[in-house]
């Protein structure tokens, strides 16, 4: 009876136990992981330079204040009235602006030229009431990248949201 | 001289002023410029946080990767720092991490965003089991943080000094841990392992244990989780006593225990035991046969099955008891031949193996019990050593994935830059063939030619140019015809009709040669401008050609570029597949270890159990013997 | 701009163009064991539900038609594994193709006995769907058909009525139908814990029915720190 016994315990203990220490692998896993970011940031690079050369890059830009007024739903940009992206936006990445975080909403190439940038912006407000606004601006393509943003921002003069499209 | 130093100075001075002007126009431009550079630098610094909030950290860092090699690596605050940290420590960098908080703790007097970090290191390094290198990390969190993390902190520094026998040191920390319920169960439940293994388990345990069940009417009610320590906990103890000796003791944890629980069979193994200590033996019998007759051969119920056997022999019952043997050898030879022929299906570089890491499962080798078989499988991969090591395995094989599909994308651009460079060439080829440059410069001549003429037509008046030789015969004849008539006799009547109509042909003369020359000057235009047109598209084919050559270099290096990147890719992905193997094969032997160790279990069983029939049966028949030889002997 | 310019502008933004193509056709959806492609949907209750966010969970994809008269059966099945497991973190989400009027959000529960389970109502037409002129579902019908049920009537033979627990996302473009395609045929993709495709099921597949399960609890075992 007494092996039996000693079996189960034993049996029960290591069930209980901690991991082993499984370090040189660890090592050699985060190193792994490092390559891979250095590798995905070069490839980065790479595409902008050969996919968006900043002759015709433009690229939009997606930013929220305080955000206690608006929650936002979904964005559809357009590009000379043609539609480039429509983005859905979940609770969390509500969150993510919030705190300060910034989305890139789109990047792509134009011509040079004066050019209309239209986004079409879905939400909630204060109480649940749902909002449609569609904010135009008109922006020219020069020899440099045309970087955009889009804010958001609190007014608390008006109770609402604010919107504006800025260039950099 | 004097005029000559006069105007040199009002140069110089000139100079000067538009150099003193300039300068705070060109210092403003270099403020805007920075300032717009410093703007954009927030912008993609904020891109990273966007990714980090969401828990995608693999962009978040490579955002931040590109930030620091490019010159707005200048303005990266150390706020940014700690959130690389951050970042570094979600994505597994645990040593990136910990080398980011020292270094901003040397620049820093250390504050609570510092201290949260480094309680975030700290878990990470338990989870890993680097004992030392969390205590370091746990030591760093010097600044109040709120309720929940402090109570984290002592949490873990409570087990850690658990693990070093610091007694004093575990209550102190122990203490702080009130809210956290969850946390707090595992403290007592550690503590109390630690008593047992040492033999220091007391009644007064179970009783604490007991009250820390009953839930005061106002009080939240326990967790799941919770719940499954306390009978974890009730286990432990009732093996304790069991091993004191106090077995109505054990059997008062074991009762305790929920028949869905976790850990129902090795608390019905337990409660056996202890009925069994105490001669209870027929109640021993029916909850062994109760144990025995699960279906899944654990070595809980593999020992039930010898109970059973072993309490029908002190009632006394030994025909059953070798009958519930026999069975018992059966049952366990066959799931010992079943571990076995498993084993071998699950060889490393087997399908099956493969298919159990990628899926979780045994699903795809069919076979007969796979059912239970799988069961197995999955019990024994969601103890935590195996788990830990599937994850790891998983991860690697994220990390896989992504350099795979970073190749491909580097081959796509490799073709979109070969076919750009092919065309480049064609072109050039092209243009070469059709002597571009020479065609251009007898254009360029003509054309230059032909506009000298002009201008030199129109300088000088007379358009004689323009007027073919024909014409400009014609004119002078007509001309000259009319200066001689002018000579004749005006009185004379038919000299004034020939003069009239001599007037009229001249008219029409004029006229003819005008229209001739207007024709001649619009032809002139027109071949002009031809010329400027042909001469524009070949400057345009010869830009190209200038253009294609400097890109070609371009190209080249771009080129260069992607060839170094794949081949680092390649390089990093036979890395990876090289470590995924390695974890495979420590699995596998996990794998093989333990169920080699129940096989071990299972024929060390079966032979107790041959060992006892043969016992048994001996005795039955030494006792038939005796009664046979009383018998005889009585005669 | 002389032509030659311009051609060769045009086939450096066609380049462009397939790059971009291509790039998008890397990932292809339907390999088993790779990452399940991500994806941001609308639900019916007008909540978004990106497929990321759901790591952790065990998620089951299964892709709604309104043609498919025997995915009644299954839908319900379904149902009642969500209901289950639900505590577990078990997620199905259900794909509605494009089709008109074909989901609404359930403003009026359907049987009264389930008063306290939030449903969505599907309706699904089943191949012998003669009797509808149009072909296709139309408010009205639908209307009739609640109000029917709520008063006790069985639906009409030609129309079935499944009702669901499930969050269930409008494809209003399509688009995560076309990934997750194979043969022109929709899938169940069962996810696991970490977002990798670890089953996939062509449609009306019954004889892979009774492994849902089993599949599904296996899934479910995996831990995550």
């Amino acid at each position: 009876m007494k092996v039996k016994f000693a079996i189960a315990l034993l049996v029960l203990w290591s069930n209980i136990g901690q991991s082993e220490n499984l370090s040189p692998i660890n090592k050699e896993i985060q190193t792994l992981r490092e390559q891979v970011i250095s590798l995905n940031r070069d490839l980065q690079i790479l595409e902008q330079k050969l996919v968006y050369p900043s002759e015709t890059k433009v690229a939009v830009y997606v930013s929220m204040t305080i955000g206690d007024y608006f929650e936002l739903d979904a964005i559809e940009l357009k590009i000379d009235g043609v539609t480039q992206t429509s983005f859905l936006y979940t609770d969390k990445q509500n969150q993510a602006l919030r705190q300060g975080g910034i989305q890139r909403l789109f990047v792509g190439n134009i011509k040079r030229g004066m050019h209309d940038v239209t986004a079409v912006i879905r939400g909630k407000g204060v109480d649940n009431s749902e909002y449609i606004r569609a904010i135009s601006g008109r922006f020219g393509k020069m020899k440099n990248a045309l970087t955009l943003e889009l804010k958001i921002l609190d007014s608390s003069a008006v109770d609402q949201p604010v919107f504006n499209l800025v260039e950099f | 001289m004097i005029k000559q130093a006069k105007r040199a100075i009002k140069n110089g001075l000139t100079y000067a002023f538009f150099f003193v002007a300039m300068t705070p126009i060109v210092h403003a431009n270099a403020q805007e410029s920075l300032q717009s550079q410093r703007a954009l630098y927030e912008l993609d610094y904020r891109v990273a946080l966007f990714h980090h909030f969401q828990g995608d950290d693999l962009k978040a860092l490579r955002e931040m990767s590109r930030l620091e090699s490019l010159p707005s690596k200048q303005f990266i605050d150390n706020l940014a720092r700690l959130n690389k940290g951050k970042m570094s420590l979600s994505f597994g960098l645990i040593d990136n991490a910990d080398n980011i908080l020292t270094a901003l703790d040397r620049n820093l007097p250390s504050s609570i965003d510092s201290s949260s970090s480094w309680l975030e290191n700290a878990k990470y390094h338990y989870k890993s089991g680097n004992w030392l290198a969390a205590q370091q990390a746990l030591d760093q969190v010097t600044e109040p943080l709120d309720n929940v993390a402090t109570e984290q902190a002592s949490f873990f520094n409570a087990q850690l000094a658990l693990k070093k026998d610091q007694m004093s040191r575990f209550n102190n920390h122990r203490n702080n841990v009130i809210e956290d319920k969850d946390l707090a169960a595992y403290l007592r439940h550690n503590h109390l392992l630690t008593k047992a293994q040492a033999g220091q388990i007391t009644q007064f345990d179970l009783l604490e244990l007991i009250t820390q069940s009953f839930t005061a009417q106002d009080a939240t009610p326990q967790s799941a989780e919770q719940q499954a320590i306390a009978q974890r906990s009730m286990l432990v103890l009732g093996y304790a006593f069991i091993e004191q000796g106090k077995n109505e003791l054990a059997i008062n944890a074991f009762q305790r225990i929920d028949i869905d629980s976790h850990v129902l069979e090795p608390a019905l193994l337990g409660y056996e035991l202890a009925l069994n200590n105490l001669a209870q033996y027929s109640l021993a019998k029916n909850v062994f046969s109760r144990l025995a007759s699960r279906d899944n051969l654990s070595i809980y119920v593999q020992e039930a099955i010898l109970g059973e056997a072993y309490s029908s022999e002190q009632l006394g019952d030994e025909k059953t008891s070798v009958a519930k043997l026999r069975q018992g050898i059966k049952r366990l030879s066959a799931h010992k031949s079943q571990l076995r022929s498993l084993l071998i299906k699950f060889a490393v570089d087997s399908s099956c193996f493969s298919a159990l890491i990628d899926q979780n499962s045994s699903f795809w080798c069919h076979e007969d019990n796979q059912d239970l078989l799988g069961m197995a499988f999955i019990e024994m991969l969601s103890q935590q050593q195996f788990s830990f090591l599937s994850e790891q395995i998983l991860d690697v094989a994220s990390l896989t994935n992504n350099l795979q599909q970073r190749s491909t994308q580097l081959d796509v651009y490799n073709e979109l830059l070969n076919n750009k460079q092919k065309l480049s060439v064609s072109r050039i080829q092209y243009m070469k063939q059709n002597n571009l440059k020479k065609q251009v410069a007898d254009l360029i001549a003509r054309r230059d030619d032909i506009a000298k003429r002009i201008t030199f037509a129109k300088g000088v008046g007379n358009g004689s140019f323009f007027l073919p030789p024909k014409e400009a015969a014609l004119l002078t004849g007509v001309k000259k015809a009319a200066m001689r008539f002018r000579r004749l006799d005006r009185s004379n009547k038919q000299t004034k009709k020939y003069r009239t109509r001599l007037r009229r042909i001249e008219g029409l003369v004029l006229w003819h040669v005008l229209y001739k020359r207007d024709e001649n000057i619009s032809q002139t235009d027109y071949m002009n401008m031809q010329l400027n047109e042909q001469t524009q598209v070949l400057q345009d084919h010869l830009q190209q050609l200038i253009d294609d050559t400097s890109h070609m270099g371009e190209v080249r290096s771009q080129l260069a570029d992607i060839a170094a990147l794949k081949q680092k890719t390649l390089q990093q992905i036979d890395v990876s597949r090289e470590l995924i193997s390695r974890l495979k094969h420590k699995l596998h032997a996990l794998i093989e270890q333990h169920f080699t160790q129940r096989q071990s279990q299972l024929s060390q069983a079966i032979t107790n159990a041959k060992f006892s029939i043969v016992r048994l049966q001996d005795a039955s028949y030494q006792r038939n013997q005796a009664k046979i030889s009383r018998i005889t002997g009585d005669k | 701009m002389n032509k030659s310019r311009i051609s060769y502008h045009v086939l450096v933004i066609l380049m462009m163009f397939t790059l971009v193509c291509c790039l998008h056709k890397i990932a292809y959806a339907t390999e088993l064991n790779s990452l399940a492609r991500d994806f941001t949907l609308k639900s019916v209750d007008d909540d978004n539900i990106r497929l990321h966010e759901l790591r952790g969970s065990v998620v089951v994809i299964k892709f709604l038609s309104h043609r498919c008269g025997s995915c009644v059966a299954s839908l319900t099945e379904l149902d009642q594994l969500y209901k289950k497991y639900k505590a577990q973190d078990f997620i199905v989400l259900g794909i509605q193709a494009p089709a008109p009027k074909v989901v609404l959000p359930a403003s009026e529960p359907v049987e009264k006995a389930n008063k306290n389970y939030n449903s969505n109502v599907v309706i699904l037409e089943t191949e012998s769907a003669t009797a509808i002129a149009s072909n296709r579902v139309t408010e009205d019908i639908v209307g009739q058909l609640i109000a029917s049920a709520k008063q006790g009537n069985t639906p009409p033979k030609h129309l079935s009525l499944a009702k669901v627990g499930f969050p269930i996302l409008l494809d209003k473009n399509s688009e995560v139908q076309k990934v997750y395609r194979i043969n022109d045929k929709p899938l169940m993709v069962l996810i696991d814990r970490f977002g990798y495709q670890r089953f996939l099921y062509q449609e009306q597949a019954s004889a892979q029915r009774d492994s849902y399960q089993l599949k599904i609890e296996s899934l479910l075992a995996q831990k995550v720190y």
